[in-house]
């Protein structure tokens, strides 16, 4: 068992290798304003001549206009977005502002000018991974931050596997009118165990995946977008449940999922088998839990209380933890 | 000079047309509006009504909907109000501009248990009470409290006669809200809250003995505020983000005392030899019920987690990008610790001489202090060209400071005072993972991946010192090709225990060859496999299978008890077309099989001859078979200014129970086994929203839902069905409950059928 002390240190050589990383990207890229966009923009490594303006494009692509005018690209007040009014900051400094279609699309007069579609960036040719580089050209703070070899990213899922800018259905530019049916086209049966009897209010429409997932990548573990580990996370809505208690259920505090299925079960409290048989998964062999809990206890003995209803929770009903001085077997 | 002048001529026309053209480069607009969507809802209910609303409230009434947008140049605006003045209303705008991003919320969301349930328990906060006249006749011998026997189950409990139906729900309300201020181009300041309460009632059990639990809807009251603040700089070479969070759950209800609605006093009867001279309490009251005349549990203590975090990211020479984060936590609990018991039998100076650990608390709080650390580093390269590396290690931490809490004299049930107790323990956990993986990429459309994973968990308190992982992954996946996307991966992953200790299961009172699941030796085996086949633009046809098998008996040969084995297939099949922008259809099936294989032996723990006696070993083989079918046609505007979505969803689960092995060979021939029912459950729900547009801005709207739950499950206790022997809770199942069978007084919540209706005639105006 490590300390506490080494974890800590542990942070701390973490800390020390991005120190050392970002030191190596700024000496790498240690330019000029001028130079400093040659650096993973494509767009604003061309010269001003190769770019042939928005109103250009539109000669043609009358159709994608609303891309510009109404999606979220047009009203991106931040300097440095496609469409900001900014201008073309300060000789390109960290920048697209201005640049609108051209922008994703990259430099376009020798493609406006020869009709060559091969002398545009067209997204639809290109990898999803290629694709994803564009994007996170701007897209890479925040939620985005632990995009790069995240589980999506490692499986050639990338932006616009999920979102598309000229044809969205639903909120944030999904391909899809929900999240629910954009993330079934992968993930059907997790998206069917919502369907089941003890759910989650996901049908209801109270949550949806993301209210638990970050799908651009996480530190803590299947994506969750927050706290440290599954139970950690948990605990994060379920508060009631964090302890720390005088007396923990060990397989609680560890991991949720051990006994929960968050996405949905046939059984009640979404557990993943129905009690006492989960709880005899475990508590078998000794004393009043390896008992045979069936038909005939049901129905001509007291254990009959271990059965039905809330079954063992209904005396331990402490199971996440007891703060009971008398709760060690969470009775309290 | 004609010729010239005309080519002049032409160039400034043409410059002044390029410029023209420069000029009317598309500038995003200004524009706002809204709907207002309201109707009349009525809603009919057979059966459960709680269960069919669940998470919502569709109680009869004016559902109102309001929804108000506004984009400028210079900032965007909206606001949502979602079924305004119902229990789960939802409120909610955001304000995007320049400088400032704000989100803001509040949200309801009911949790309805259920109408039908009813109780004799009269619950404020803190305390359930029931009737002490009652009490006094049922510890007089003069009426049945908690059924002990088939005869007790004719006559009823006593407690019926004032057992009134009541709602049992609960409900959250949330506020949240996120406040990101830009200071410069590169630098963010991010303010964030969250809080949460809760309130209403929950069911909640507590037993006085085996043969006398009761169910009890508790008050709830508590809830948890978060505040957070993070400063983010980010350029186009990378980003580093700070913050810190402060949460303190707040518990109004720290404890709750609740009456035995066996007896109205606390046993107490001298000169029992098995207790000390001058104690009064039953040594066995924990197994026939002469014990306290209520009883006290502890709830959720109040606690408080501190965090700071930092994560960053940062874009490296030769398409390599590596991403870390560090984040470390306290959580402090230091609740005030209610007493070792209430049993004023047990509360006297000769227990106390005899037990005197119970004479007080070894200290009053709890005193608890749990650290938290989590750090992540990553690194990708696209380095050579078609080739991806990836390596990602992360680790985990939870070390606990709370000094042991000594127990080994405490009070079981409020009823018996034991030397069997123990001390608290602080809980450990270290957990380290590393992966590496490889891509290749220079096949069109695909990508070929293979992976090993290295993960290694340490844990005290357990009956291990924790596992270690090996895992090898492949996975190939083909998209981009218009016709055809595929995806498959296939994962093997061997876990190894540390330190094994047979004597650590052995002092559980558990068997040596029992092995806890979770922590286990095991082999696991993972496979999914996903096709989608567009053969024509609008059609597309999807298949889905995914398998796994975790062996837990085959990866540690001394395992004979506990979970043996588990597997899982299901496989979806879809197809999807849409002839034109106006129609969709779609349809699709799946299925799901589960299976778990349990090994236990019924013995008491040595020197009973039951210890070593393989005669009472049984086995359960738990299956589970779950069906999907999903049906859906949309028609927009495929009528004139009509839109008509229809939807099907449909699902059934069936899971058996199949006890085996000697032990139940023995009970079956005694006449004492009786194998459960299967329980099944199946559940469909239609929807159809149909909307006529009059005009632009005026439109009709009639929405109908089904919904139809059948289920048939033995925990659910009927009140129908024969009063006269033999009374059997296998019956068929019904939406009536019973609260009073056998060993409790529960509340009679449980899972039963409905079949709801829903309609809403509404207007919606779009301004």
């Amino acid at each position: 068992m490590i300390s506490f002390r080494t974890s800590l240190a542990r942070g701390g050589l973490i800390a020390a290798l991005a120190v050392g990383c970002l030191a190596v990207a700024g000496a790498s890229t240690a330019t000029t304003p001028g130079q400093e966009a040659a650096v993973s923009t494509a767009p604003v490594q061309a010269p001003h001549g190769a770019y042939a303006g928005t109103a250009t494009c539109l000669n043609c692509h009358d159709d994608r206009v609303d891309a510009i005018t109404k999606g979220p690209h047009s009203h991106a007040f931040k300097p440095g977005n496609p469409m900001a009014p900014q201008g073309c900051q300060a000789c390109h400094a960290d920048t697209k502002a201005a640049l609108g279609c051209e922008a994703c699309h990259g430099p376009g007069k020798a493609h406006a000018e020869s009709g060559d579609k091969s002398l545009i960036r067209n997204f639809e040719s290109l990898t999803p991974t290629q694709a994803s580089e564009t994007c996170s050209s701007c897209h890479f703070r925040t939620e985005h931050t632990f995009w790069a070899g995240s589980q999506h990213d490692s499986r050639s899922v990338g932006c616009t596997t999920c979102h598309s800018i000229h044809a969205a259905e639903g909120p944030r530019q999904l391909k899809k009118a929900t999240e629910t049916e954009l993330c079934s086209q992968c993930h059907r049966t997790i998206v069917n165990k919502t369907l089941k009897f003890a759910h989650m209010p996901v049908r209801e429409g109270k949550l949806q995946c993301t209210s638990c997932h970050n799908v651009h990548g996480a530190a803590n573990v299947k994506l969750l977008n927050a706290g440290t580990d599954v139970t950690q996370f948990c605990v994060k809505c379920h508060a009631d449940k964090r302890g720390p208690y005088l007396w923990e259920h060990p397989p609680v505090t560890e991991d949720c999922t051990t006994c929960h299925d968050p996405h949905g079960s046939s059984n009640e409290r979404m557990l993943v088998a129905k009690t006492p048989f989960l709880c005899q998964r475990c508590h078998v062999t000794s004393r009043h839990p390896p008992t045979v809990y069936e038909g005939y206890l049901l129905n001509n003995s007291t254990n009959a209380n271990k059965i039905y209803g809330r079954s063992c929770v209904i005396c331990h009903q402490q199971v996440h933890g007891s703060n009971a001085p008398s709760g060690k077997a969470l009775l309290r | 000079m004609r010729n010239r002048l005309m080519i002049c001529t032409a160039a400034l026309v043409l410059a002044s047309a390029y410029l023209a053209g420069a000029q009317e480069t598309p500038q995003p607009e200004t524009t706002s509006g809204g709907t207002i969507d309201i109707g009349g809802r009525f809603t009919t209910t057979d059966g459960d009504e709680a269960r069919y609303e669940r998470y919502r409230d569709l109680r009869d009434g004016v559902p109102a909907n309001f929804f108000y947008k506004k984009i400028t140049p210079n900032w965007t605006f909206d606001f949502e109000a979602t079924n305004i003045g119902y229990r789960d209303q939802h409120y909610e705008l955001n304000l995007n501009s320049k400088r400032v991003k704000l989100n803001a919320f509040f949200d309801q969301t009911p949790l309805n248990y259920g109408y039908y349930t009813r109780t004799p328990y009269n619950c404020t906060a803190g305390n359930c009470s029931l009737d002490l006249g009652l009490r006094t006749q049922v510890e007089n011998g003069n009426a049945v409290g908690v059924p002990q026997s088939v005869g007790n189950l004719v006559t009823g409990s006593v407690y019926n006669s004032i057992a009134n139906p009541f709602d049992l729900q609960s409900r959250r309300d949330t506020i949240g809200a996120e406040l990101r201020l830009t200071a410069t181009n590169n630098l963010d300041f991010i303010f964030g809250l969250n809080s949460y309460s809760r309130s209403g009632n929950m069911p909640l059990g507590a037993g006085f003995a085996f043969n006398d639990a009761v169910e009890m809807p508790v008050v709830i009251d508590d809830g948890d505020t978060a505040l957070s603040a993070a400063v983010e700089w980010a350029s186009h070479q990378g980003m580093f983000h700070v913050g810190y969070e402060h949460s303190k759950f707040s518990q109004n209800v720290p404890s709750y005392t609740f009456d035995n609605p066996q007896r109205a006093t606390d046993y107490c009867v001298y000169g029992n030899p098995a207790v000390p001279p001058g104690a009064c309490y039953d040594p066995s009251g924990y197994v026939n019920g002469r014990g306290p005349a209520y009883g006290r549990m502890s709830m959720a203590p109040e606690n408080t987690l501190d965090t700071v975090d930092w994560m960053g990211m940062v874009k490296l020479p030769g398409k390599t990008t590596a991403n870390a984060s560090f984040n470390i936590g306290t959580n402090n609990q230091d609740a005030a610790l209610i007493p070792w018991t209430t049993n004023s039998s047990i509360n006297t100076p000769a227990v106390w001489a005899a037990f005197p650990e119970l004479a007080e608390l070894p200290r009053d709080s709890a005193q608890m202090r749990v650290n938290f650390a989590l750090g992540t580093a990553t690194v990708r390269s696209r380095a050579i060209k078609d080739v991806t590396l990836t390596g990602r290690y992360r680790f985990y931490s939870r070390n606990d400071f709370t000094r042991e809490f000594d127990a080994i004299e405490y009070v079981r049930f409020d009823a018996v005072p034991e030397e069997t107790g123990g001390n608290s323990e602080p809980f450990n956990i270290n957990h380290n993972t590393l992966d590496v993986d490889a891509a290749y990429t220079g096949i069109p459309y695909s990508t070929i991946r293979v992976g090993y994973g290295y993960d290694e968990y340490e844990h005290g308190v357990r009956t291990t010192q924790g596992w270690q992982d090996n895992t090898a992954r492949i996975s190939y996946d083909l998209i981009g090709n218009q016709y055809l996307t595929l995806r498959a991966k296939y994962e093997h992953t061997n876990r190894d225990t540390i330190n094994l200790s047979i004597a650590a299961i052995e002092e559980t009172g558990s068997q040596p060859a029992l092995r806890f699941y979770d922590e286990a030796a095991r082999t696991s085996n993972r496979g999914t496999f996903i096709v989608e086949l567009n053969p024509l633009a609008d059609l597309g046809v999807n298949f889905s299978l995914s398998t796994g098998k975790n062996d837990y008996a085959g990866a540690d040969a001394a395992q004979e008890f506990g979970l043996l084995d588990d597997k899982n297939t299901s496989w979806t099949l879809g197809a999807n077309y849409a002839p034109s922008g106006k129609v969709n259809v779609g349809a699709e099936y799946g299925r799901e099989t589960y299976t778990t294989v349990q090994e236990s032996r019924n013995a008491n723990p040595a020197p009973d001859p039951s210890w070593i006696d393989p005669l009472r070993n049984w086995t359960l083989t738990n299956d589970e078979t779950v069906n999907y079918f999903n049906v859906y046609v949309d028609l927009i505007r495929a009528f004139t200014n009509t839109d008509i979505r229809f939807n099907y969803d449909y699902t059934d689960s069936d899971q058996s129970f199949v006890h085996g092995g000697p032990r139940i060979a023995s009970l079956t021939a005694a006449g004492q086994f009786i194998p459960l029912p299967n329980v099944l459950n199946k559940w469909q729900q239609a929807t159809v929203d149909v909307r006529y547009h009059v005009s632009k801005k005026l439109g009709f709207g009639l929405f109908y839902m089904y919904e139809k739950l059948d289920v048939e499950d033995y925990t659910a206790i009927n009140s129908a069905g024969p009063q006269t022997l033999p009374v059997s809770a296998l019956g068929a199942q019904n939406d009536t409950a019973r609260i009073d069978w056998l060993g409790a007084i529960t509340t009679g919540y449980a899972p039963r059928p409905y079949k709801g209706q829903t309609g809403i005639i509404r207007v919606f105006y779009e301004f």
